[in-house]
């Protein structure tokens, strides 16, 4: 006989069972959330930058990586689901230390640079907003961001930051409002009009790197294991990163036309927050600086606690750590110590000063140079029965990881050999 | 979705100890004590669902501070399925002091953790476990290779929504690998070891 001990706190009026659209709302877990973090300032900025630099000629890629997404995201949570670990701890588990702490050492030096950039975005927009110089917010962000996720219960939190990443919703009306050519935007989605040059590969790299992105495997099979969803909800699992997924590259999508039809026609180029921000204004007008600064404030909010308990993840389960968000600070030292020096070195990286357009791209840029190798990983974990047992993974979601493998890495060695110089 | 008649009825009747039929929907074994504004639910009913029904009613009486729910299911979680964690320590009396957090940290008395330190004991069990995953014996040879080399094996077979709670248990001991099979074939659900 099963027992089950809880002690809940009684409510005067019982709460129904969700229905319909209420009980998706409800599924909203770390699929969702973690759709909401892949469009992080260093994602906006990205979009951004590959519409205003390559125009549309990168519509189809967001599209095409939206099942490959899907695909390398439902690895992830399968992995979490079934397993109970976390990924940090399988690779360890399943390709030893060295392996584990390459893999460890790469993605977290990117999440640093990425949460660096991410921080100077969300100063950026502040100094737009009041006019005050960008370096005074950074130490009070990291300060609010540390107390919400090592003190506050970030898992609640979480679901709010949500609700102010969709204002990047409005992308999609701006997309609309910006009147641009829908036969080339239909064109440009379904045949690649591939450039061969620095700018279109550099383009693409980021755009990958930002969409399918390393630090969200970590958070994706973590957070799976943390909701204690067991192997027959993989199906909710699937609900919840699906539509994350589309929301992210929906957005994505929108921001791309956007900025190719506010800046890239006019060969303007996306250099400032001020200038990401102005790509809505055929949507909002002369409020399009402040819906913009609300969405990135929102994404960064959402996104830099993701990216350091991420980095607390890989870290924990490399070292063989205590972990886990549901766990208080002191009983798991390493593992916050590890968020809030994560946060810190972020911190460094943001005073130093550099553009921060350019180093959200490059932040992302130096995600998808990662990427593959991770995916490779996790797609031979999926497959070994004695792993996952019944659960490895369908043929389709094997040949998903795959593809986004063979994607990536030949997006990356089409960047490099761009850059060797040619004689 | 409210309390029906009857069962608003059946709740009055017991919260004044007037109690003598069964409840209309979910049967004669559910016994509750009140002490002040903390109600106590004990007993069993038909499924897991149902425990959270009888939670659900209990709640929209509006009367109490604070419902402890000791309702256990006759046929089982069947929303979980059982899984195992397997977890190597250097030595037995690691793997003991670990043992002990462990079972302290889940609510299965009837499947308790287990040490073993030599192959021969932990192969039946293993073996049997495997089966029970569908994994191939293949995967068990490090354990059965640890074993050998003197380290020790604990092994905590519960449902799925605990094995994260015994794994938090196990972080943070000497335990050099913890590994978990997968969840069980259908037929695994929350059953004593066979």
């Amino acid at each position: 006989m099963a027992e089950r001990i809880r002690e809940i706190p009684a409510q005067p009026e019982p709460t129904p069972e969700p229905s319909g659209w209420r009980r998706l709302v409800r599924l909203a877990g770390p699929g969702l959330i973690t759709g909401g973090a892949d469009n992080d300032p260093a994602g906006i900025a990205t979009y951004s930058t590959v519409g205003a630099s390559t125009g549309l000629g990168q519509l189809w890629l967001i599209v095409f990586a939206i099942p490959l997404l899907i695909a390398v995201q439902g690895m992830a949570a399968r992995l979490g689901n079934v397993t109970k670990l976390g990924l940090a701890e399988l690779i360890r588990s399943e390709f030893g230390r060295t392996v584990a702490f390459v893999a460890a050492l790469l993605v977290v030096t990117a999440n640093i640079c990425t949460i660096g950039a991410d921080l100077v975005a969300m100063a950026a927009v502040l100094q737009l907003l009041t006019k005050i110089r960008l370096i005074f917010f950074i130490i009070p962000l990291v300060v609010f961001m540390g107390y919400i996720t090592i003190f506050q219960n970030f898992k609640v939190i979480e679901k709010f930051m949500l609700w102010l990443v969709a204002v990047f919703f409005t992308y999609i009306v701006a997309g609309f409002l910006a009147h641009p050519h829908w036969g080339t935007v239909l064109l440009s989605t379904v045949v690649p009009p591939i450039s061969p040059n620095v700018t279109y590969f550099s383009g693409a790299v980021g755009l990958l790197g930002t969409t399918i992105t390393p630090y969200l495997f970590f958070w994706q099979t973590s957070g799976e294991r943390e909701e204690r969803r067991g192997v027959r909800q993989l199906g909710e699992s699937y609900v919840d990163l699906t539509s994350g997924m589309v929301f992210s590259n929906v957005t994505a999508y929108f921001i791309v036309i956007c900025t190719a039809s506010t800046f890239f026609l006019h060969h303007r180029t996306v250099q400032t927050a001020a200038d990401a921000a102005s790509a809505l204004q055929p949507f909002a007008g002369r409020w399009a600086t402040l819906l913009f600064s609300i969405g990135i404030l929102g994404a960064g909010l959402l996104a830099i606690p993701v990216l350091a308990v991420s980095t607390g993840y890989i870290v924990a389960g490399t070292l063989g750590w205590k972990m886990g968000l549901g766990r208080q600070a002191y009983t798991a030292p390493g593992f916050y110590s590890v968020i809030a020096l994560s946060m810190l070195a972020g911190v460094e990286l943001a005073i130093v000063g550099f553009d921060p357009i350019k180093a959200l791209f490059y932040s992302q840029i130096l995600d998808g140079l990662i990427a593959p190798f991770l995916i490779a990983l996790m797609c031979i974990m999926v497959s070994r029965r004695a792993l996952l047992g019944d659960y490895v993974a369908t043929k389709w979601e094997r040949i998903g990881g795959w593809v986004a493998f063979a994607v990536m890495s030949l997006a990356d060695v089409a960047l490099i050999y761009s850059l060797v110089p040619h004689g | 979705m409210g309390l029906t008649d009857d069962a608003r009825e059946w709740w009055q009747e017991t919260l004044l100890g007037q109690q003598m039929s069964a409840h209309p929907a979910f049967g004669s074994d559910i016994n509750v004590h009140v002490d002040g504004d903390v109600v106590t639910l004990t007993g069993a009913v038909q499924t897991v669902d149902e425990i959270e029904e009888v939670e659900r009613e209990v709640k929209s009486l509006g009367l109490f501070r604070m419902v402890v729910n000791h309702l256990s299911a006759v046929h089982g979680d069947e929303k979980y399925r059982m899984q195992t964690v397997l977890a190597l320590f250097p030595g037995e009396s690691a793997a003991e002091i670990a043992r002990q957090a462990t079972n302290s940290w889940t609510f299965h008395e009837d499947d308790p953790a287990e040490v073993y330190c030599r192959r021969e004991e932990a192969e039946p069990r293993l073996t049997r476990l495997a089966d029970a995953a569908h994994v191939p014996m293949s995967a068990l040879d490090e354990y059965f290779e640890a074993l050998d080399e003197d380290q020790a094996l604990l092994i905590a077979r519960v449902p799925e929504d605990d094995c994260l709670r015994v794994i938090s248990a196990l972080e943070g001991t000497s335990a050099g690998k913890i590994r978990t099979l997968p969840p069980e074939a259908d037929g695994g659900n929350r059953v004593s070891d066979g």
